[in-house]
């Protein structure tokens, strides 16, 4: 097969976490050169990575970003007849009071976005972020719910976001995989591997978990009986029969590619534990994301983690906030938001803090939101039910239009109103401010060019910079 | 008429412009397609008479589309490449040592023929086909979404497909069976455990909006039948008229009406146990301590019940509340989808009972456990039934949306392909659609059924069909090479009353197939790229990667622990430490025995997938598959290097080669290369082999040596590729 496009050539030979070195070389001397003519680009772009907290089980909009006065004054009293009932998970609709939010928001920074006292530490980079208060989805569900905001689709199968970066943008590391998923702790993402998976498009492109413990990556070492120097003579004589059989067959890329990756994966022997391995972090540093504090230990972990894979290239890295449906507060939201954020909102803020001193905020493009968020009415009393109608995600870093708020939802925060930003227009928004257009993204499955957003979809050009 | 069109106007006229420029579109699409040669009646071609020296009419037809083209042919390949490529293509295993020496030194005209013969009887045929249709039918043994339930009999349906391929049941009849077994044939039990075909979509079974759910399973059975048995990319057609060919949104519903009766429980009964007398008392022993345990959760299920139900879309809940016999057929499919979720929490209200009726509950249960334990288990698989004569209507749905039904549409064939439309006649119990649809998917003269099949075979022995997307005969596919082939094998289907190993047998006799993938000739190479770069015409072979379970399966051979023979049930192979964690998780069998079952056999779990198998381009199971994805990774480096299970067999081996070589590096060297090359390193080979051996090689034991020199071996290209 001839290939017809870079694209192609690339695809063809395997790049992502399979990078062949010649794939990869070809995305890197493209990067070095002029980000803004890498061929692959569709757009110039400054963003080398993008890198996405998840806040797994739906955070509430309405008591972190988007206050709602009305809402403290009908709180008690049910839905009023002006709003539609939704179908809700939990069958809380109409009948179930209104529940008022019991944060002070207060404005921050020069642009003024006020954020809820559950994020201080976010509240120093105000001017850094844009808050999106129309998002909606599909999904009512968590497993259909994380689906769609990974995929574009509540029902399993298709590629996620992070897949079609990877396969628009190519690869810019040539020892670690260029999508990776990191959590806290906790529990499964609902859905599982799916929601980090390439559905019909080269296994190539999926995003690779990140465990914890010893094995980061599955099988990334060898058995613990086989030193470095006895895999690297076996690599040897493997690689000598391999160039032999090359020499004698016919020639394909197949065969090049197969030696590069066996090279890679010689290097992630080593690299695997080095970007695992933190002691040469400073000590300020380690402090700046809480790494030593119980609290907030576990996430401190995953952000440091993340910004050290946005310095060796990683393209797309998703940090899963709670994994395992964490912010699902059906009850007692007090004490399950106020948990979270003290976990949560310290590192986060570092990421960013860390990511803008060393210069990398402008090369990184970094997205914060959950499923859905959670509705204006009450459940068990003193919790939330989940609201995909109309809730909040924020963005940062180069091609953001920073301190800005984007659409608005109604009084009480249950519906988009003002610019509703279906989630199809949030990832097709990402990949244009990665230089990416959905339009041109395709992969041509079962007859059909594919794209990542299945069907039409808007930038949401308040969000760009 | 220019003044009319002012520049206020533009914006009233225009969506007038778009939408007349759409069906102009549209109009001209169907028009074309309609004359696309995949949506022509089936005619048998003739055999070309240019090339009389052709027994097989497959080469008479590539060698008249060579000549046309200007294309000569490369070389034949070696008998020991062939041979390799012909297990592998049909059995998904390498040929072992001694069939390599027989097949070489066996001279006679017929040789090879009599591989083909004995390929084709061999069990390892069935497991080795049958892997494709289960990724065409996008294959699980579990549910999907959050909770991903087991289904705990999916894989009867699996070893159906096994079986059906080793046996050759006639391709109407393996089709037939899939779509209405239950009223074709429902005495008979393959016939009913085929069915479980219609099962295989994912389930949302822990939902909220079994409306939705019920529409989303109707969807996804629509689309994959299409797929799958059609060729047919009909999925495009839910929310809009289709882009390339002429298949109208009423079309896609009223295909999806034929499906529209079906009920989802969860097990069936399959067959009836016949009890003795003495059987039969403590069966109504048994039956009135069921009764009095369900007594004492009476109120919690109650309980229960009311705070399931209150989360659930308003027909469901409708359809809960009313009394099963009064249920219409949506009320019932709808009841049973969602009394899943009830039947999952039922099992956990022990948790409400009081510490002293926990007593009493235990006691009671422990009793009825021993009574149960004399009495035998009844059989269960999963499939579909219907319950009434009458399916409920289906309606088109405007963007695909289950909230916005339009008209009511009757089942009915895509309208391009015939024009008849259905005669259809109801059952007692059943509407009869399936059945209905079986007959007119296996008329002989079908335009798309037999082609689409004998394109698949083709696909499994060159690595791309004819029609290059094996799923889609639509105009986005064209133009096809070789339709005269497509179409001469098709006939030859419905010929030998659909025998798919007539198929086999003629493709893998055929020229083409026993092509070299290297083309020394360099004038003939010239040409050929000159001519057909992409090689659409077969004038070489294509070297393909060993897809994931031939890998997996080719180390197991190679290593001699290969335990083959069918497997009931599925194979809890042992995850990585680093996932047995998850909650999607499972206990590995005790059994050691199971873990060398070949893949096929393996659990196939949506939310975890195999990660062995998943490096090496395993599809995802939520989708139908028509042809992997071939790539080359460093996971796959990574795999084959470093996970211990492989590391284990290349220690079994060496210890093998030991007891019989001892420590002569040369016949060690010389054992190795057989078993996993099947042939005998050359002298330099063995030099590098030796020195690796004797000096280079780190490991400090004999034993691991060997081991490393034979891991390598199974990391090589040779290996991994097929020429």
């Amino acid at each position: 097969m001839i290939p017809q496009s870079r694209r192609q050539f690339i695809q063809t030979m395997g790049n992502g976490f399979g990078s062949i070195a010649l794939g990869s070389m070809l995305a890197r001397d493209a990067h070095a050169s002029n980000l803004s003519d890498d061929p692959l680009r569709h757009h110039p772009s400054k963003v080398r990575s993008i890198v996405w907290f998840f806040l797994d089980g739906g955070p509430s909009h309405i008591d972190l970003l988007d206050p709602k006065p009305a809402l403290q004054k009908l709180a008690g009293a049910p839905l009023p007849p002006s709003f539609a009932k939704p179908q809700t998970a939990m069958g809380v609709t109409a009948n179930t009071p209104l529940l008022a939010s019991k944060r002070t928001f207060k404005k921050h920074g020069k642009s003024g976005i006020p954020l809820s006292d559950w994020l201080p530490n976010l509240a120093r980079h105000a001017d850094d972020i844009a808050v999106l208060r129309s998002c909606v989805g599909e999904g009512l569900t968590h497993v259909a719910g994380v689906s769609h905001m990974n995929t574009c689709s509540t029902l399993p199968g298709r590629p996620s976001l992070g897949a079609w970066s990877v396969y628009g943008l190519g690869n810019d590391c040539d020892n670690l995989p260029s999508f990776v998923v990191l959590s806290d702790r906790r529990g499964d993402v609902p859905g599982g591997s799916r929601n980090w998976g390439s559905g019909f498009i080269p296994a190539t492109y999926q995003g690779t978990r990140f465990l914890e413990g010893p094995e980061p990556v599955l099988f990334y070492a060898p058995p613990p009986q086989v030193t470095p120097l006895r895999q690297r003579r076996k690599l040897d004589y493997l690689n000598w029969l391999n160039e032999r059989h090359k020499n004698q067959s016919t020639p394909t890329d197949r065969l090049d590619a197969r030696i590069a990756s066996y090279e890679l994966a010689w290097k992630m022997q080593t690299s695997i534990p080095e970007v695992n391995n933190f002691s040469n972090e400073t000590r300020e540093t380690l402090n700046l994301y809480g790494i030593e504090n119980e609290t907030t230990k576990a996430a401190a972990r995953a952000c440091l983690m993340a910004r050290r894979l946005v310095e060796r290239g990683v393209r797309f890295i998703q940090v899963y906030l709670g994994s395992g449906s964490a912010w699902d507060a059906h009850s007692d939201l007090e004490g399950n938001h106020s948990n979270l954020c003290k976990e949560t909102d310290q590192p986060v803020a570092a990421f960013l803090s860390d990511l803008k001193r060393r210069g990398l905020l402008e090369e990184t493009l970094v997205i914060w939101g959950g499923e859905f968020g959670r509705t204006p009415m009450s459940e068990s009393g003193d919790g939330r039910d989940h609201n995909p109608w109309g809730f909040s995600m924020w963005f940062a870093g180069g091609g953001v239009k920073a301190g800005s708020i984007v659409g608005s939802t109604d009084d009480i925060g249950l519906y988009a109103v003002d610019r509703p930003a279906p989630i199809k227009d949030i990832h097709a928004t990402i990949l244009r401010i990665a230089g990416l257009e959905n339009d041109l993204l395709t992969y041509k499955h079962n007859g059909r060019d594919e794209r990542a957003t299945v069907t039409d979809a808007t930038v949401i050009d308040e969000l760009l910079a | 008429m220019h003044s009319l069109l002012g520049k206020h106007h533009i914006k009233l006229v225009f969506p007038f412009i778009f939408c007349g420029l759409l069906i102009l579109v549209y109009a001209s699409a169907a028009e074309t397609a309609r004359t696309s040669p995949s949506y022509q009646a089936l005619i048998r071609p003739k055999i070309p008479t240019e090339t009389i020296s052709c027994p097989n009419p497959i080469d008479a037809f590539w060698k008249a589309s060579l000549n046309k083209a200007g294309i000569i042919p490369g070389q034949q390949a070696n008998k020991r490449t062939l041979l390799r490529r012909l297990h592998m293509d049909m059995t998904g295993l390498p040929p072992n040592v001694e069939e390599v020496q027989k097949f070489l030194n066996d001279n006679s005209p017929d040789a090879y023929e009599k591989v083909v013969e004995k390929l084709l009887a061999s069990p390892a045929f069935g497991e080795h086909w049958g892997q494709q249709w289960l990724d065409l039918v996008r294959y699980s043994d579990s549910e999907g979404f959050k909770i991903d339930r087991i289904r705990p009999d999916a894989w009867k349906f699996r070893n159906w497909v096994i079986q059906s391929f080793n046996n050759d049941l006639p391709y109407d009849k393996f089709i037939s069976w899939q779509i209405a077994g239950d009223e074709l044939a429902p005495d008979n039990k393959d016939a009913r455990i085929a069915t479980g075909f219609l099962r295989l979509a994912p389930e949302e079974s822990n939902g909220a909006d079994y409306t939705q759910i019920r529409q989303d399973i109707l969807n996804d059975v629509t689309d994959v039948t299409a797929q799958a048995f059609l060729g047919l990319t009909l999925g495009c057609a839910r929310c809009h008229n289709h882009k390339f060919d002429p298949i109208r949104q009423e079309e896609y519903f009223q295909f999806q009406a034929f499906f529209s009766g079906i009920i989802y429980p969860d097990e069936i009964p399959l067959g009836s146990i016949s009890l003795t007398p003495r059987q039969k008392s403590m069966e109504e022993k048994a039956l009135s301590m069921r009764k009095d345990l369900a007594q004492m959760m009476q109120e919690h299920e109650k309980n229960l019940f009311e705070e399931i139900v209150v989360a659930l879309d308003p027909q469901t809940q409708i359809a809960l509340k009313t009394p099963p016999e009064k249920r219409t057929v949506t009320q019932s499919q709808l009841a049973t989808l969602a009394s899943k979720q009830i039947d999952r929490r039922k099992t956990k209200l022990y948790r409400r009972l009081k510490p002293e009726q926990r007593t009493i509950y235990d006691k009671k249960f422990e009793n009825l456990a021993n009574l149960a334990k004399e009495l035998p288990i009844q059989e269960a698989y999963m499939g579909v039934s219907e319950k009434y004569a009458k399916a409920p209507a289906t309606f088109r749905l405007a963007q695909g949306d289950v909230k916005k039904p339009k008209e009511e549409v009757q089942p009915g064939f895509p309208l391009w392909i015939d024009k008849e439309q259905p005669h259809i006649t109801a059952l007692s119990k059943s509407s009869g659609r399936r059945t209905a649809l079986a007959k007119w998917l296996t008329q002989p003269d079908h335009p798309l059924t037999s082609r689409v099949i004998v394109n698949r075979v083709w696909q499994g022995y060159f690595g791309a069909g004819l029609v290059a997307n094996s799923s889609d005969f639509g105009k986005a596919s064209e133009p096809y090479h070789q339709p005269e082939i497509l179409d001469w094998l098709a006939s030859e289907l419905v010929r030998n009353q659909y025998s798919l190993k007539s198929i086999h047998r003629l493709i893998v006799n055929s020229s083409p197939y026993k092509l070299a993938s290297k083309v020394t000739d360099q004038e003939v190479l010239k040409k050929g790229n000159q001519i057909d770069p992409e090689n659409n015409l077969v004038w070489h072979a294509e070297v393909r990667r060993l897809s994931a379970e031939q890998v997996r399966d080719a180390i197991l051979h190679a290593s001699g622990d290969l335990n083959s023979g069918m497997h009931e049930g599925v194979v809890r192979f042992a995850l990585p430490a680093s996932l047995a964690k998850s909650r999607y998780a499972w206990t590995k069998d005790e059994a050691q025995a199971a873990a060398k079952k070949r893949s096929i056999y393996l659990i196939q779990r949506r939310n975890m997938p195999n990660p062995s198998l998943e490096a090496f381009d395993f599809p995802d199971r939520n989708l139908s598959c028509a042809n992997r994805n071939d790539t080359v990774t460093a996971v796959q480096a990574l795999a084959l290097l470093n996970d211990p299970e492989i590391f284990d067999h290349a220690q079994n081996l060496a210890a093998n080669i030991m007891q019989k070589a001892g420590n002569n590096t040369h016949l060690q060297i010389q054992a190795g290369f057989l078993a996993i090359l099947k042939r005998s390193p050359d002298s330099k080979e063995l030099e590098q082999s030796r020195v690796f051996i004797e000096v280079t090689s780190a490991a400090v034991d004999p034993l691991e040596r060997l081991a490393d020199l034979l891991h390598a071996l199974l990391n090589t290209s040779e290996f991994l590729e097929l020429e």
